[in-house]
């Protein structure tokens, strides 16, 4: 009787200002509003709307990844590859246009090729029972040695003509907004939906959180694993067609060193390495927030030497509180 | 007797429960002192409080004369105070040596190992406490009972003056309990203090001088036993008197059989395994731990399916190759071990509750959860089981063991099979509590559910079942009747020439005592 009473009472409004505190997302949206108002105060020209809208473009590349890595980091895995997948993406889409394919379909085909190297993951991760590291690590170098084979070590250019839709894409604005910044907010909403609404999302979470139950459970873990490694590789894939199509040109090394960014940021976002925690909305801060963090020490004539650190210190920073946050220091 | 530990005015509170309120009691030297209490009264939280690991809002502890000012468990170790866990806290990679002298390990020149004295350290130690064990084994080849005494003896490096057990015996069968008994006799003998937490009635009337009663944090009573009886002491912890669970007599005569297995096999763990199950039937699977119960189980759920033998469900031959197929053709299975296999800890009460359901394609739209319906379920089962949580928000790795185990029963009726097979369902759970499952799983077999109940645990394969069937060293070794059960006819047949069994070193302590 005063179990039932308690769970009766307890999600109430009396809870709700508890669980703000304690959400994780409130810390890092903090830290972003701060490091916000510092700026623009330090550096006046961080406020400005050019430069708002920039970075706002800057970051959606990463953060569009950054949603399909904090799928697998859920499930307790990781990808690696996806620095690689960005660039093979980018420059094979702008062979298969200058091949004369067509902006569609020669998307479509360099998505393709992303989400066959993300499947090629997840079988290795789930039939042959490699450790996630494994086989992402090596289609990282494949890819980007693939990317290598296409381009030759030129940059592919004048795939287009100039006038062509397909460079609106990273290039062009809607509602004065970027639309690299539409494609990654939009994105967002999705697999924010998909992680907290569907069962689909709410089995990532188990399998991460405690594999064997949720194999005892009935999941279908090898499949749900299988297709986390495909959308994260597809992510990738579409930053790098993004990116072609904003910089009109596609070199073999987009996307270069790309995969720790996005891990940062996720890391950052508050998810978990061992999986089982995370969320889209964290992780889009923490894309932003590495952004921010970047253009901020730029624009305070930090010199770029130096930014790796700063970079360094905030992962393990932002790591360290939200251990504070778990209570981690009290019980053990 | 002189008083070994004073605990005065305890309390601890954590975010929406308070735990411990104003707990004061003594515990004289050289006894063992029983706690008991529902689950979530707050047995758990004291001990470690006593133990180090937690610290207290308010109160003091006072050890041996003096106030205690505890930093950590460690710092309760060297001061004569050790603890095992509720959960096994072992490495099961490393080997038993490592494992007891995790953290204390003898060393050369202040940095290594010193792996010879470590290891006739250990063989030393585990002689002293009559287990005859392999330091060099690797701990997760040995039977959960082994495991637990190992952890014991890992406690006793420090050659403490309080020993705080809780529940060791919860994952033990009643042979496997009596080596564990020995250990705890021979160590009051020698002068250890022991606190012991435990849910089994009969067990701490066997074993215990002294019990303390806690209900909902508070210090209810503290009491000779040999001055009180169980009656009582479930009165004191429940709050009221509770009817005890009768037998009653099966009519499934005339039932349909909805489950039959034939010659299942996975060549290793269990053998030409055959037996029906009527719909409406509660099937007792009795036999000491390691006899392959837990292998047979898991074996018809398909996780991983035996390689030979037939499943016939409602008379048809069915595949299960995974577990998937089995909840799909109605069959759930409660795991033994709610920690590693029942439960994803990090996640809260209600989406624990709802996974079963939800991967049926229940209680969704499409992908889409329905939030409505399932809230409406989960608080449903949470009120049913009387699960004690502040809301079904929290972390489910948060809740007292028991009600742990509440959620894991839950999630699987919430799942609604047509076969239920449990594994150790009332594994730590409190007497008024596994009262109210056995109910359940009555009412729910009235309803046509049929039910097989695997637990090592006499007094209730007797009490819930309509006939036993008992297994040894991975065969059926027989069945019993209604009319004819009765623990030495389990015993005789779950123990009966176990020398031959493939893994002797579990079985044959326990089999000797069982036996006699
Ligand atoms: N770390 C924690 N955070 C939040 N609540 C906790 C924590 N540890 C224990 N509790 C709560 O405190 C109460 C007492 O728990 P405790 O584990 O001491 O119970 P117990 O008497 O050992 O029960 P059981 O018989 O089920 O093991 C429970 O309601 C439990 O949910
Ligand atoms: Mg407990």
């Amino acid at each position: 009787m005063s179990a039932a009473d308690k769970t009766a009472a307890a999600p109430g409004q009396k809870s709700f200002l508890g669980r703000m505190l304690r959400s994780r997302e409130t810390g890092i949206i903090s830290a972003l509003a701060i490091m916000v108002v510092g700026l623009s105060f330090f550096a006046p020209d961080f406020a400005s709307p050019n430069n708002m809208l920039n970075d706002a473009r800057n970051f959606s590349f990463v953060g569009i990844v950054v949603l399909g890595q904090a799928m697998v980091m859920i499930t307790g895995g990781i990808d690696l590859s996806v620095g690689s997948v960005w660039g093979l993406a980018a420059v094979s889409s702008a062979a298969f246009m200058n091949l004369g394919f067509g902006p569609i379909l020669g998307c479509t085909l360099a998505l393709l090729i992303s989400a066959a190297i993300g499947l090629f993951n997840g079988l290795c991760v789930t039939k042959l029972r490699m450790p996630p590291f494994v086989p992402t690590l090596a289609t990282m170098s494949i890819a980007r040695a693939l990317a290598l084979v296409i381009t030759r070590g030129h940059s592919i250019d004048g795939f287009l003509p100039d006038d062509s839709i397909f460079f609106n894409l990273g290039g062009g604005q809607t509602f004065g907004l970027p639309n690299p910044f539409i494609v990654f907010v939009v994105l967002s909403v999705i697999a924010g939906i998909a992680l907290s609404r569907t069962v689909y999302g709410r089995q990532l979470y188990a399998i991460g959180g405690n594999e064997r139950a949720a194999r005892l459970t009935g999941l279908e873990v090898d499949r749900l694993k299988i297709s986390v490694y495909v959308i994260s590789a597809v992510t990738a894939g579409i930053a790098g067609i993004i990116e072609v199509s904003y910089l009109s040109s596609a070199i073999s090394n987009q996307g270069l060193g790309k995969e720790l960014s996005v891990i940062a940021a996720a890391v950052i976002g508050g998810t978990a390495l061992t999986g089982g925690e995370g969320t889209i909305l964290g992780v889009f801060v923490g894309a932003v927030i590495l952004e921010v963090l970047r253009n901020g020490l730029v624009l305070l004539g930090t010199d770029a030497y130096w930014q790796g650190v700063f970079v360094g210190s905030v992962i393990v920073l932002a790591v360290f509180i939200d251990q504070l946050r778990k209570g981690f220091w009290r019980t053990r | 007797m002189p008083v070994l530990l004073t605990v005065e005015e305890i309390s601890k509170g954590f975010p929406g429960v308070q735990a411990l309120r104003d707990v004061t009691f003594h515990v004289e030297t050289g006894t063992i002192h029983a706690i008991m209490g529902e689950n979530g009264a707050g047995k758990s939280t004291l001990m470690q409080v006593i133990a180090g690991a937690l610290k207290p809002d308010t109160g003091r502890l006072i050890f041996d004369g003096n106030q205690l000012q505890l930093s950590g468990t460690r710092d309760a170790a060297s001061k004569g105070i050790s603890i095992v866990f509720q959960e096994l806290m072992l490495a099961p990679n490393m080997s038993v040596a490592e494992n007891i002298f995790l953290g204390a390990e003898p060393r050369v020149a202040g940095v290594m190992v010193d792996r010879a004295a470590q290891r006739s350290q250990a063989r030393a130690a585990l002689r002293r406490m009559g287990i005859d064990i392999d330091p060099d084994i690797r701990l997760g080849e040995l039977t959960i009972a082994q495991q637990q005494l190992i952890e014991i003896c890992k406690s006793l490096v420090h050659e403490p003056r309080l020993l705080i057990l809780d529940e060791p015996t919860s994952s033990l069968s009643e042979a496997d309990s009596l080596v564990l008994f020995r250990v705890v006799h021979d160590l009051k003998a020698s002068g250890v203090t022991i606190l012991y937490i435990s849910h089994r009635m009969r067990e701490v009337f066997d074993n215990c001088d002294y019990v303390t009663v806690l209900r909902d944090g508070r210090h209810v009573k503290t009491t000779r036993l040999s001055d009180t009886d169980p009656e009582e002491v479930v009165r004191l912890m429940v709050g009221r008197d509770l009817a005890g669970v009768q037998r009653i007599r099966p009519m499934n005569d005339d039932k349909p059989v909805m489950l039959s297995v034939r010659g299942l096999s996975d060549g290793k763990r269990y053998h030409d395994i055959s037996f029906d199950l009527r719909a409406g039937e509660i099937v007792g699977v009795a036999g000491l731990i390691g006899a392959g119960r837990s292998e047979m189980a898991l074996g018809i759920f398909g996780a991983p399916s035996a390689p030979r033998g037939e499943i016939v469900l409602d008379g048809k031959p069915v595949r299960i190759r995974k577990p998937g197929d089995a909840m799909r053709l109605g069959i759930g299975l409660v795991p033994e071990d709610r920690k590693q296999q029942g439960l994803v800890l990090g996640m809260s009460v209600g989406s624990n509750l709802s996974l079963a359901a939800l991967s049926l394609g229940r209680l969704s739209n499409g992908n889409f959860v329905k939030p409505i319906a399932e809230n409406r379920m989960i608080d449903g089962y949470v009120d049913r089981f009387r699960v004690k949580t502040p809301s079904t928000e929290q972390l489910v790795g948060l809740l007292s063991g028991g009600n742990q185990q509440k959620v894991v029963l839950a999630k699987w009726l919430a799942a609604k099979p047509r076969v239920l097979i449990v594994d150790e369902p009332t594994r730590g759970v409190d007497v008024s509590t596994k009262a109210e499952i056995y109910a359940l799983m009555r009412e729910l077999a009235r309803d046509g559910l049929a039910i097989l109940v695997i637990s090592s645990d006499l007094p209730e394969v007797l009490t819930i079942s309509d006939r036993i069937l008992v297994m040894r060293s991975g065969q059926l070794a027989g069945e019993i009747a209604f009319d004819d059960a009765s623990e030495e006819r389990i015993m005789a047949l779950a123990a009966l020439d176990a020398s031959d069994t493939p893994h002797p070193a579990p079985t044959t302590y326990g089999e000797a005592e069982a036996a006699s």
